[in-house]
């Protein structure tokens, strides 16, 4: 499905020219936008930062076509950007974003039922426990866990060792495991 | 709880997760402000080479090469050479599949003649509410290629494109794909002018392995939510209500039937 797999570019990478790359770039941006928009929001805490990485790894596809390996190079290249886009923004704007999540209020419809707030309430404290790992775990288990990248795909599109993928899923998962024991 | 188990559950959240913010994107805007975005740099780019080439050279040589080059800029773009009918009726479902109603409705003719499962005829209104459901009882649509099966007149023809499909969480659930379903979509003059959902639920095993039990779960748990979810014939109803329960009691029949297992 579309989420978890990786169409190829159809071609788009081996046209050269302002209007074949335009074609060519607006051909990817229809088949993945929404996807990557997917991915970056698991990244960062904020759905407009998302979109904004997102728009910012196609406009970097454009300006590096020219430098293109191959066709499925672009997608690779979109994967990584967004992840990167991703870490970065973490880094710089957590703080922050953190204090404004907590002032959003809860919507109303998370709280229709009980049995369905227990439900959601957990998926809410998942959700927020996710956000605040470390940014290397939260990237490995959106890849693992979302876009169900085996080790050494993942490996890859972080530019780390299997080893450290494996180490950083570990922790992540054993402290999403703590918080929810911990839990009321 | 296992590592299995909160494996399952984080993979439930990150999708819903991510789903919530494609459902809000609007692809076809950002693409716009894309392509506005990178021909604004191309012509900043361009200016700033032709300042370096009057540096360089002398100020005579420099203004004729500069008026060669604007010369080569102003060239029109190469034409994009058309759609064909068969890309289009796949475009339509490529669209379709990830949600992107915009896109979708964007191939279709002034009137077209659409119909949902069972052959439920709808307007587009009525097929956009159908879409809105869809997504919210998390269904995902993987379509295969679309092949001819008639020419109904020169420039009309229709084409048979087979997908298959998971629902109500059964790919969560480790159920599914669901195959045998099939859209048939009529193209003329470069737009779909019908397009029909062949659904197949009862010889897949979707009707048992999913929406019976799922059904059943509802009825159990939110007696009073079901009747506004489904109409006396059982069949799901599309308002805007019944989708906003539908999206919420998937999630939560996901998440109870995980952690039963």
């Amino acid at each position: 499905m579309e989420v978890v797999s990786y169409p190829n570019a159809r071609g788009a990478g081996g046209r050269i020219g302002r209007s074949g790359r335009t074609e060519a770039i607006s051909e990817l941006f229809l088949a993945h936008h929404r996807r990557l928009v997917g991915l970056a929001s698991l990244l960062v805490d904020e759905r407009q930062t998302a979109e904004d990485i997102v728009q910012e790894a196609f406009a970097g596809l454009y300006r590096r076509w020219h430098h293109l390996r191959d066709p499925h190079a672009a997608v690779t290249y979109l994967n990584r950007a967004v992840v990167n886009a991703g870490r970065d923004e973490l880094r710089h704007g957590r703080r922050v974003v953190a204090g404004l999540r907590r002032m959003t209020p809860q919507s109303e419809e998370l709280a229709s039922a009980e049995h369905s707030a227990v439900l959601h309430a957990e998926a809410d404290l998942l959700w927020q426990v996710i956000g605040q790992l470390p940014h290397r775990q939260r990237q490995v288990l959106v890849l693992r866990y979302y876009l169900d990248q085996s080790e050494a795909e993942i490996a890859e599109t972080l530019e780390v060792s299997a080893g450290s993928v494996k180490k950083h899923a570990s922790r992540g998962l054993a402290a999403l495991a703590r918080s929810l024991e911990a839990s009321p | 709880m296992s590592t299995t188990d909160l494996e399952r559950r984080l993979a439930v959240v990150l999708q819903r997760h991510a789903e919530d913010a494609m459902s809000k994107t609007h692809t076809d805007e950002r693409l716009a402000e894309l392509l506005e975005q990178t021909g604004t740099e191309d012509s900043r780019r361009r200016r700033y080479q032709l300042i370096g080439a009057v540096v360089a050279t002398a100020a005579v040589t420099a203004l004729v090469f500069w008026a060669a080059t604007r010369g080569t800029d102003r060239a029109e773009p190469e034409p994009v050479a058309p759609i064909t009918p068969v890309q289009v009726a796949n475009e339509y479902l490529q669209a379709l599949a990830v949600y992107d109603l915009p896109r979708a409705e964007s191939y279709f003719s002034a009137d077209p003649d659409l119909r949902l499962w069972d052959d439920l005829v709808a307007d587009v209104a009525g097929w956009r509410a159908a879409q809105a459901w869809s997504q919210a009882a998390g269904f995902e649509m993987d379509p295969g290629a679309c092949k001819k099966e008639s020419t109904i007149a020169p420039e009309t023809i229709r084409f048979r494109c087979p997908y298959v499909f998971e629902g109500l969480g059964s790919k969560e659930l480790g159920l599914g794909p669901y195959n045998g379903s099939t859209y048939v979509v009529t193209v003329q003059d470069g737009a779909v002018i019908a397009a029909t959902d062949e659904f197949a639920y009862t010889s897949n095993g979707y009707n048992v392995e999913a929406w019976e039990p799922f059904a059943a779960w509802v009825a159990d748990n939110y007696p009073q939510d079901a009747e506004v979810m489904y109409d006396d014939n059982g069949n799901q109803v599309t308002t805007d209500e019944s989708t906003a329960l539908w999206h919420e009691h998937v999630f939560g029949y996901v998440t109870a039937k995980l952690a039963e297992q």
